[in-house]
């Protein structure tokens, strides 16, 4: 589904990515990513979505070589992810934060907006439809016309999810999705993903909350300055050396 | 009352001006400080070819086709920079426009401007009420044209693209493409703000295309507060009402030639005072306010 060849990414003098080679198949429903801070996580998901160019190595998904395209151009190829820090367009209302996302939109065309009202009109009940679905799902319907700075945190995470669903993308990847809101909404969160999965969307899933990544994860990669030092599966991780020592920097075990 | 018609006029000219800023600088988030340009390129397109003997409303539709075409070329290259740098090279952009009506008398007639343009004539009424009437009808009409366009998914998009380019392009938004569209429906309506405002003056002059307008038109928008449709024609109201009523300041009489200056600074003072105290403008963008 998503082979990354021999990636290597600097930044300055600073090695972010150094020769990394992955293959995600379309099996593994949730595929964890994991390593300590400055691992360069976030930056191969950048490579990946096209918004960091890298030095060598190629990417392809589902085939089709992606280095010379741009992200939006990646996101017509069924690629999508949601952000760190909670990208919310946050002067928006939170119905529009989804309805925006689709693309394209036939109203998106100014001509047809003007020449051809009642097909853009469709169009878009056919997006709201699709949108009061997923805040259903996210337990944010009540929330649908408040602006989206006047969620919390937790639902602003839901609502990026939310987003994502949107554009029913292929792969998507999240990036510490959890990292900040409370057990329950985890809970749903978790749900939420288990239930898209069943659907057929596949995760790349970048995670420090590695109880969570146990429970969804059936394969984890593990970063560590830059280079792959683990592929296999959740519970081999745990136990293996090179990664304890990633973490802890010492001999142990994670308990998990 | 001819007074009164007057002041009428110009605010619709300057509704239709400063709306059309909006939709690049409120929607789009384009700090477009050349938009000055597109008023003069379409001003001098009509008045050339309506006073080459063409009709105006030919002239009123050639001034928004060459100011949408100069739009599209100008943004090809300049939405390559970002930020600051957008704004310094509308900035220039402005300028050269200017400068080459300055100087390229074969065609402009240079510093000597274009006099005697054709005025707006309906229903044999008197030029002032005829203009009045046009004006107001074709600032309507743009106006409603401004809101079908920022409530369509098109508006929506150019929000998503003002609030956070970096998801817009994540969801696989090209956001040159939305930004080369909405600089020339802006330039567009800006050029036919300037072609109402030659056939209403009937005569052009390449200082009559300043950065003291520039200045002008930006206030109108941040004023009443840009993102809102209502913003603008609030601020352009006010801006030109205000100015215009500092005229009748009583002040000495070897002090009446600077009135022109003191609006400047008035200006100036106004546009500081609301960065600090109220960026937002006067009609808040609906959920501004409630941003926790």
């Amino acid at each position: 589904m998503l082979e990354l060849h021999s990636i290597s990414k600097q930044f300055g003098g600073n090695q972010v990515l150094h020769n990394v080679t992955i293959d995600l198949d379309d099996n593994t429903p949730i595929t964890g990513l994991i390593g300590p801070n400055g691992s360069g996580k976030s930056t191969l998901f950048s490579v990946v979505m096209g918004f960091y160019q890298q030095d060598k190595g190629t990417v392809h998904f589902n085939g089709k070589q992606l280095d010379t395209l741009s992200p939006d151009k990646r996101c017509h190829q069924g690629l999508s992810c949601t952000f760190q820090d909670s990208r919310m367009l946050t002067f928006m209302t939170v119905l529009d934060n989804l309805t925006a996302i689709p693309t394209p939109q036939a109203g998106e065309s100014l001509i047809k907006t003007f020449f051809s009202p009642r097909q853009v009109q469709r169009e878009e009940k056919a997006i709201k439809e699709k949108a009061y679905e997923i805040l259903d799902l996210l337990h944010l319907s009540r929330l649908a016309k408040e602006p989206a700075g006047s969620l919390s945190y937790g639902q602003r995470k839901l609502l990026e999810i939310g987003r994502v669903m949107m554009t029913d993308p292929k792969l998507v990847l999240l990036d510490e999705p959890t990292a900040g809101i409370n057990p329950t909404l985890i809970q749903s969160l978790v749900e939420i993903l288990q239930t898209l999965t069943q659907k057929g969307m596949r995760f790349f899933l970048v995670e420090h909350n590695i109880p969570l990544v146990n429970q969804l994860c059936d394969r984890v990669l593990v970063l560590d300055a830059g280079e792959l030092i683990f592929n296999g599966t959740a519970e081999a991780a745990r136990r293996d050396r090179q990664v304890i020592q990633a973490y802890l920097g010492s001999d142990g075990y994670v308990d998990a | 009352m001819e007074y009164g018609l007057h002041i009428l006029i110009l605010c619709l000219i300057y509704i239709l001006f400063s709306s059309s800023l909006n939709l690049e600088l409120g929607y789009a988030g384009l700090y477009n400080f050349g938009h000055v340009g597109f008023f003069a390129i379409g001003a001098y397109s009509s008045a050339l070819v309506t006073v080459a003997g063409y009709p105006i409303w030919g002239g009123l539709l050639l001034s928004m086709v060459v100011a949408a075409v100069v739009g599209l070329l100008f943004a090809w290259p300049v939405l390559r920079l970002t930020g600051d740098y957008f704004g310094i090279a509308s900035l220039a952009f402005a300028e050269m426009i200017r400068l080459l009506l300055l100087n390229e008398r074969w065609l402009t007639r240079g510093p000597m401007g274009i006099p005697g343009i054709p005025r707006i004539e309906i229903l044999g009424l008197s030029a002032n009420m005829a203009a009045l009437i046009v004006i107001f009808l074709l600032t309507t009409l743009s106006l409603l044209c401004f809101k079908i366009i920022l409530s369509s998914p098109f508006g929506r998009t150019l929000k998503l693209i003002r609030e956070d380019e970096y998801v817009a392009r994540a969801f696989g938004k090209n956001v040159v493409s939305f930004k080369i569209r909405t600089i020339a429906v802006g330039s567009a309506f800006g050029g036919l703000a300037g072609g109402l405002w030659a056939h209403y003056i009937g005569y052009i002059s390449p200082n009559d295309f300043s950065l003291q307008l520039t200045v002008l038109v930006i206030l109108c928008v941040v004023l009443g507060g840009r993102g809102t449709l209502f913003g603008p024609i609030l601020g352009s109201l006010l801006v030109i009402t205000v100015g215009e009523g500092l005229r009748f300041l009583p002040l000495p009489a070897s002090m009446t030639a600077g009135v022109a200056h003191i609006q400047s600074m008035l200006f100036g003072l106004v546009l500081v005072l609301l960065m600090l105290r109220r960026p937002q403008g006067i009609v808040a963008e609906s959920h501004l306010l409630q941003e926790t």
